[in-house]
């Protein structure tokens, strides 16, 4: 490298703008000529003086109080924004949620299942009284069927060990209901019958016997159980266990 | 919610970064704008910029270079059409050059004003680049990224500049010395 060379890679060399080779190349130039060293010692010199000319113009404390409260409040806006137009859509949102878990309720004829449970209780709690006390299958019936507008037909269950003790009309999902009391093996068990168009329930348990389905739920401890035919819905709720009142409803249908 | 941490969290990054070039931006303003309010007003505005481009910065990168990209690029915007340059400083008002090897005190201060009255008084684009290069230390790069010139724009205006300055200071320190040697001096 000559110092024509050196002269045109001068400034990027001081300002340490150049690798490899060439800082070499120039390295070995100027050790060897006084010419170009000393051009280079006085540039670094001029640099080092215009450096010391400037002293850096600090940010007043204030200042920097000031623009941190700025920022924030634009922060602060940028939220602001978001949350208009989060609110809106979180009601509306909530809305279209309300409308979906409405409309399912309204559909679900759950309430079959509740209605059975609370009037199961009352039974229990001797609230209700029966207009009808026989232990007659036929008769209870017979008597019911007066009173209501569908086929009413409770079974003898006496040979399974589930006596008849008594009826009455009660209501279930706000139609009438016929209401028939069994006890098996202690247990109070009331069986529900009205007319009914609901088939399944879809917030219960699905079980399958004999190609028909059975919808099972508990509620406060008592199992109701599900199921339609032809028209008639029928309801069975004791506190015995799933597998007892599947047994006995098996030997209903 | 999650959207909201995560905000919250850049937010306070965000500040954190700032803060911490605060000085240098109101360096680099103050020698663009040649008055402390004006750079004040730059570093704010260009920082409220920032703030709301945040999320297109990407972590790992010079966020000081970046946040001096878009203080430039508001200046030119805003501060530059406006026209709020100082006067320019007559260069007969400059007194003369002293050798910066022999200064020391009171002379070395007085050379420091000279120096800062003929950097003034370079174009607007040499002044910052200057700037940019001997008292914030960024490489050429990182000036060209943040001037938006090429490289050799950068190279081109630094070498202007340091011999516009060499030739201004020994300019005056002549008229000085003849100013010097004519009697009743």
């Amino acid at each position: 490298m000559n110092c024509q060379e050196i002269r045109e890679h001068l400034y990027p060399y001081i300002d340490g703008e150049l690798k490899g080779s060439t800082v070499e190349q120039i390295k070995e130039h100027i050790a060897n000529c006084p010419l170009c060293s000393m051009e280079i010692r006085n540039e670094k010199d001029f640099d080092k003086i215009f450096r010391s000319c400037f002293p850096m113009e600090l940010a007043s404390y204030d200042f920097k109080e000031k623009l941190l409260e700025k920022v924030r409040n634009e922060s602060e806006k940028s939220n602001i924004f978001s949350f208009k137009f989060a609110k809106p859509i979180a009601a509306a949102i909530l809305i279209v949620l309300a409308v979906v878990y409405m409309y399912g309720s309204l559909k679900d004829p759950a309430v079959l299942l509740s209605d059975a449970t609370k009037t199961h209780i009352s039974m229990m709690q001797e609230k209700v009284a029966f207009d009808i006390s026989s232990s007659d299958a036929k008769e209870v019936s017979s008597k019911l069927q007066q009173k209501l507008d569908f086929n009413v037909s409770f079974p003898d269950l006496s040979k399974e060990g589930a006596n008849l003790k008594g009826a009455c009309v009660c209501s279930i999902n706000k139609k009438n209901a016929a209401h028939a009391i069994y006890v098996y093996q202690g247990h109070k068990i009331s069986v529900f019958m009205f007319s009914s168009k609901e088939k399944k329930i879809r917030s219960a348990k699905k079980v399958t016997l004999n190609n028909r389905d059975y919808y099972i739920k508990n509620e406060k401890g008592y199992n109701s159980i599900f199921w339609s035919n032809n028209g008639i819905g029928c309801v069975i709720t004791s506190n015995l266990n799933e597998t007892d009142l599947l047994y006995l409803i098996k030997q209903i249908s | 919610m999650f959207l909201g941490l995560i905000n919250k969290s850049n937010n306070k990054e965000f500040e954190e970064l700032l803060m911490q070039y605060t000085d240098s931006l109101f360096n680099f303003a103050y020698r663009m704008t040649q008055n402390s309010q004006d750079a004040e007003d730059l570093v704010q505005e260009s920082s409220i910029r920032a703030f709301k481009y945040f999320h297109k910065f990407k972590t790992g990168t010079n966020f000081k270079s970046w946040i001096m990209t878009i203080l430039r690029n508001t200046f030119i915007n805003k501060y530059r059409k406006a026209s709020k340059e100082p006067p320019k400083v007559a260069l007969e008002k400059v007194e003369g050059f002293v050798p910066a090897t022999n200064v020391s005190g009171a002379e070395e201060e007085v050379f420091g004003e000279k120096m800062q009255y003929i950097v003034k008084d370079l174009p607007e684009e040499l002044r910052t680049t200057l700037s940019l290069f001997y008292l914030d230390g960024f490489a050429y790069k990182d000036i060209s990224n943040i001037m938006n010139v090429p490289i050799g724009t950068v190279m081109s205006r630094l070498y202007t500049a340091r011999q516009t300055l060499k030739k201004k200071l020994i300019k005056y320190d002549k008229k000085e010395n003849i100013k010097n040697e004519l009697p009743g001096n």
